[in-house]
């Protein structure tokens, strides 16, 4: 921070603090503690809570922390007479109305409110009026309100309003009738909202699904990150014995602030579905059965050596999840290439391969998450982004809150809660093309010049719009400028051309450039070579068949690691190859009729929040998850499972020593050296076009999203499903 | 940017010119100023009451949320957001029109329209407020509001001569 230091005294002790802060913010730096309520650095200041009053020299009254500026020889006193005096006479009145329910309340143990009364409230009260009461409001299937608890502190009011950017709810009535409510009938459907209930101070606004299930001091807390989407949120797990009761945020100011999405807080649910597979399963006799590990693993290795010798292009397709940690993709990758079976891919939601030669050797955001903020310029190609990333998005309203220029060239519209200057509404068809016309914009009057055979390409467009010249002009003027593109663009059937078009606008407007992936750790996928063209540390490799050249051909053995075919893009397809195929494996968390029906061996596996691992979130950042989780189970781990199955097709054992730091080495030293390729080559650009309806589902994203009871109640997954129908 | 209401009812264009009449009042861009003056001219609309839909319809046309016109429609005891009689009539009972007799007052129209504090009369022709702030008249203690008017220095004949009147009104 550039502003000047000013001396002030806390409590007799000097201190330099910048100028122009409140005072509650300087303490907190400090470490020196003042109690709050209202208060919240994410949010505006309401100085509503009246808890935070200190004595101030100078000043006849106690003054709220939180709404009073430093200024140069402000001398402070946080726990002086009359300033704990102010404090306890704030508590006593939010205690005239707030219920002694402590011991239901699910907020007790963690209560802002319980802790300051503790030190700041009276034995008893003095009061024996009757307390207020409120009804209730139903937010929905995520957010328990108790109404009466409520100290009025506006936080998530001004959660609402400021940070989703959708005001729902609002303060109703006034004076001793006032409460928090969304006055008609609504839910609160914003899929940042689950956030309100960490910041909500006392026991109103709670978390449903966990609602009376637990003590929270009974709970352990376990770091994790989210295996739900490519921004990697981290966030902590809430586990009693072996079970997880609830997931609330980790702070990471690179990724995601203090929130997480609803995603990211409530799909875990899913994990405890009924058709949880936790035995090994085998076909024998026509009929799938249980069976030992031994057994299963026996079946399967003998399969794999069976055809490991039989050099047939068809023999064998192995899929993954793009969301499998990065020791499982690097086991996976190697027990198939080991073997000598080429076909592996990971991009079961992509259609279009024709550039994968072109690929960069892993998918990169050039900034941070949290860089997105400062950006002046960002336009964002084929998403709809608050519902494949609502972290993304998050930033991307900041920086828009703070004057940046957001433009966006979508096949579909919509909403979004900030200003956006141009949203260019074009046709699956026409998304490269209205790229492309601003790439033709841009050249006009850029300093790196496209190559002439690239101009030549442009020249046969035609003419840009108003639009398309704006959105040039904005990403040149500014040199903080972003361009973002989404899973719509992956999904696209023109998308190694939408990423040429991107990668050449990025150098002629000298723009950073970012690509959303599907699942948590695509990155991986392609360090670990779960890709048909390339193997791990992207090493060139004799080329395989790619997902979609995988899904619509019949095999000897097809293979599924964490994959059902509700999660590819062409599920009729895959079906059909599963059921055309002589053997089928499915490495699952759960067991569908489908595949009961059809899949030969079938292993259970641990879902990401049952094992430890890492993921390569959008920007390359490796994050650990679960490390110090200890769940005594007998199934062995995800990890443990490959290096049996390693062992028993006769392989020499990897080492994944170090892996993780290899991977991290390698990242730092290519992140900025894989040059993108300014180039469109011939066959991308004469791609047959075979357009399919494709949109994003907030909660459909992979095959715990889709179990999570608490999420398929929630609006947009409830108007997923009318669409479908 | 009004919260998804699917359908939102179309204000009157003489309301609508009532309102922006009000939005050009204040700075561009901060049209919510304009709530309070937009609903004055939807409830007198609407025989003195709003109704959620109105008040939608006020959002859409400002182009604000809906919950920021509920809260100013809430706030104030000048909105009415539950069906009301046709006549208001609002007792002061703070402080100075206490100590001049306003209870008094209070239970006497209580018992002649046989309702309560907050309630309309069955026939719909008044409404008793249920509760009004000191309307700066204390020199004419105690007083009551009758459809926004100031009738000061209330005697228990002057009330009957006055619920008289709106009792023969049609």
């Amino acid at each position: 921070m550039s502003e000047p230091k000013i001396t002030i005294t806390i409590d007799d002790q000097e201190y330099k603090v910048n100028s122009g802060q409140m005072l509650i913010e300087a303490t907190d730096q400090l470490g020196i503690h003042i109690p709050r309520f209202c208060y919240h650095e994410k949010l505006s200041i309401a100085a509503n809570c009246r808890m935070c009053l200190v004595e101030v020299e100078n000043s006849t009254n106690a003054l709220p922390a939180c709404a009073t500026e430093v200024s140069e020889g402000m001398v402070v006193k946080t726990t002086s007479e009359s300033a704990e005096l102010a404090q306890q006479a704030t508590m006593e009145f939010l205690l005239i109305n707030h219920p002694l329910d402590c011991p239901i309340c699910d907020q007790g143990g963690e209560c802002e409110l319980q802790d300051l009364a503790y030190s700041h409230g009276r034995n008893e009260s003095r009061f024996e009026v009757k307390k207020r009461t409120l009804p209730d409001d139903n937010l929905g299937p995520l957010i328990s309100t108790d109404m009466t608890r409520c100290i009025l502190c506006t936080r998530c009011v001004r959660f609402g309003t400021e940070i989703a950017g959708l005001p729902e709810l609002g303060t109703i009535g006034r004076g001793e009738s006032s409460t928090i409510s969304t006055f008609v009938e609504k839910t609160v459907d914003h899929e940042l909202s689950g956030n309100m209930i960490d910041i909500c101070p006392v026991g109103a606004l709670n978390n449903k699904p966990y609602r009376y299930t637990d003590r929270t001091w009974e709970l352990d807390q376990i770091e994790s990150v989210s295996p739900h989407d490519c921004v990697g949120s981290n966030m902590f797990l809430h586990v009693k014995g072996d079970k997880i009761k609830r997931i609330v945020p980790k702070a990471n100011p690179e990724i995601n602030e203090v929130w997480i999405s609803d995603r990211d807080r409530f799909a875990f649910d899913g994990i405890y579905s009924d058709d949880r597979l936790t035995v090994p399963m085998l076909r024998k006799n026509g009929v799938l059965e249980e069976a030992t590990w031994e057994e299963a693993i026996d079946a399967f290795s003998k399969v794999l050596i069976t055809l490991q010798n039989k050099k047939s292009k068809n023999g064998v397709a192995a899929l993954i999840s793009s969301s499998t940690a990065l020791n499982e993709q690097y086991l996976y990758a190697y027990l198939m290439r080991s073997l000598g079976f080429n076909n592996i891919d990971h991009r079961i939601r992509q259609i279009d391969f024709t550039g994968d030669s072109l690929d960069p050797i892993f998918p990169n955001f050039d900034i941070k998450p949290h860089q997105i903020e400062n950006m002046k310029s960002i336009l964002i190609i084929g998403s709809d982004l608050r519902k494949e990333t609502p972290l993304i998005a998050h930033w991307v309203k900041k920086a828009a809150d703070q004057g940046a220029s957001v433009n966006f060239i979508n096949q579909e519209y919509s909403e979004y809660y900030f200003p956006i200057d141009n949203f260019i509404l074009s046709g699956q068809e026409a998304l490269a093309e209205n790229l492309a016309l601003v790439l033709k914009a841009s050249n006009d009057d850029a300093v790196n010049k496209l190559p002439s055979h690239i101009e030549d390409v442009l020249n046969a467009l035609p003419t840009p719009s108003l639009s398309h010249y704006q959105i040039a002009k904005s990403l040149a003027n500014h040199e903080q400028s972003f361009l973002l593109s989404g899973l719509l663009c992956h999904s696209h059937s023109e998308y190694a051309l939408i990423r040429s078009y991107l990668n050449l606008l990025s150098y002629v407007s000298n723009s950073s450039f970012g690509e959303l992936t599907h699942g948590a750790n695509a990155t991986g996928a392609y360090l670990t070579g779960c890709i048909p063209h390339r193997k791990a540390f992207g090493e060139s490799h004799e080329l395989g068949l790619n997902a979609l050249e995988m899904c619509t051909k019949n095999h000897q053995l097809i293979v599924l690691y964490g994959i059902e075919p509700e999660d590819c893009l062409y599920q009729e397809k895959l079906n059909q190859s599963i059921v055309g195929s002589q053997t089928t494996v499915q490495f699952s968390p759960f067991i569908t009729p489908f595949m009961k029906e059809n899949a030969d061996i079938m292993f259970p596996l641990k879902t990401p929040y049952e094992s430890k691992g890492a993921f390569i979130n959008a920007s390359g950042m490796i994050q650990d998850f679960n490390l110090q989780l200890d769940l005594a189970k007998d199934n062995p781990s995800n990890q443990e499972l490959l290096l049996q199955i390693i062992e028993g097709s006769k392989l020499p054992m990897p080492s994944l020593d170090n892996l993780k730091e290899k991977i991290k080495k390698f990242i730092d030293e290519t992140k900025n050296t894989h040059n993108r390729l300014l180039e469109i080559p011939e066959k991308v650009l004469k791609t047959t076009k075979n357009y399919s309806s494709v949109s994003s589902h907030l909660y459909d994203v992979d095959s715990i999203t889709r179990r999570s009871r608490p999420l398929q109640q929630t609006k947009d997954a409830l108007s997923q499903f009318s669409e479908d129908q | 940017m009004s919260t998804e209401n699917t359908e939102t009812m179309e204000l009157t264009e003489t309301i609508k010119e009532k309102i922006d009449t009000w939005v050009a009042k204040f700075p561009v861009g901060k049209q919510r100023s304009a709530i309070i003056g937009s609903l004055h001219a939807v409830q007198e609309h609407n025989q003195g009451y709003l109704t959620p839909e109105l008040m939608d319809a006020v959002a859409d046309y400002l182009d604000l949320p809906c919950i920021y016109v509920y809260e100013v429609a809430t706030f104030y005891s000048m909105f009415q957001t539950e069906p009301v009689g046709y006549n208001e009539i609002a007792i002061c009972t703070n402080i100075s029109c206490m100590l001049s007799g306003s209870d008094e007052i209070v239970h006497h129209v209580e018992d002649r329209l046989n309702i309560k504090l907050g309630e309309t009369t069955k026939d719909g022709k008044i409404f008793l407020k249920k509760e009004e702030e000191c309307l700066a008249a204390c020199t004419g203690a105690p007083m009551m509001m009758v459809n926004h008017q100031y009738i000061e220095n209330l005697n228990i004949e002057k009330v009957n001569e006055i619920l008289d009147k709106l009792g023969q009104q049609k």
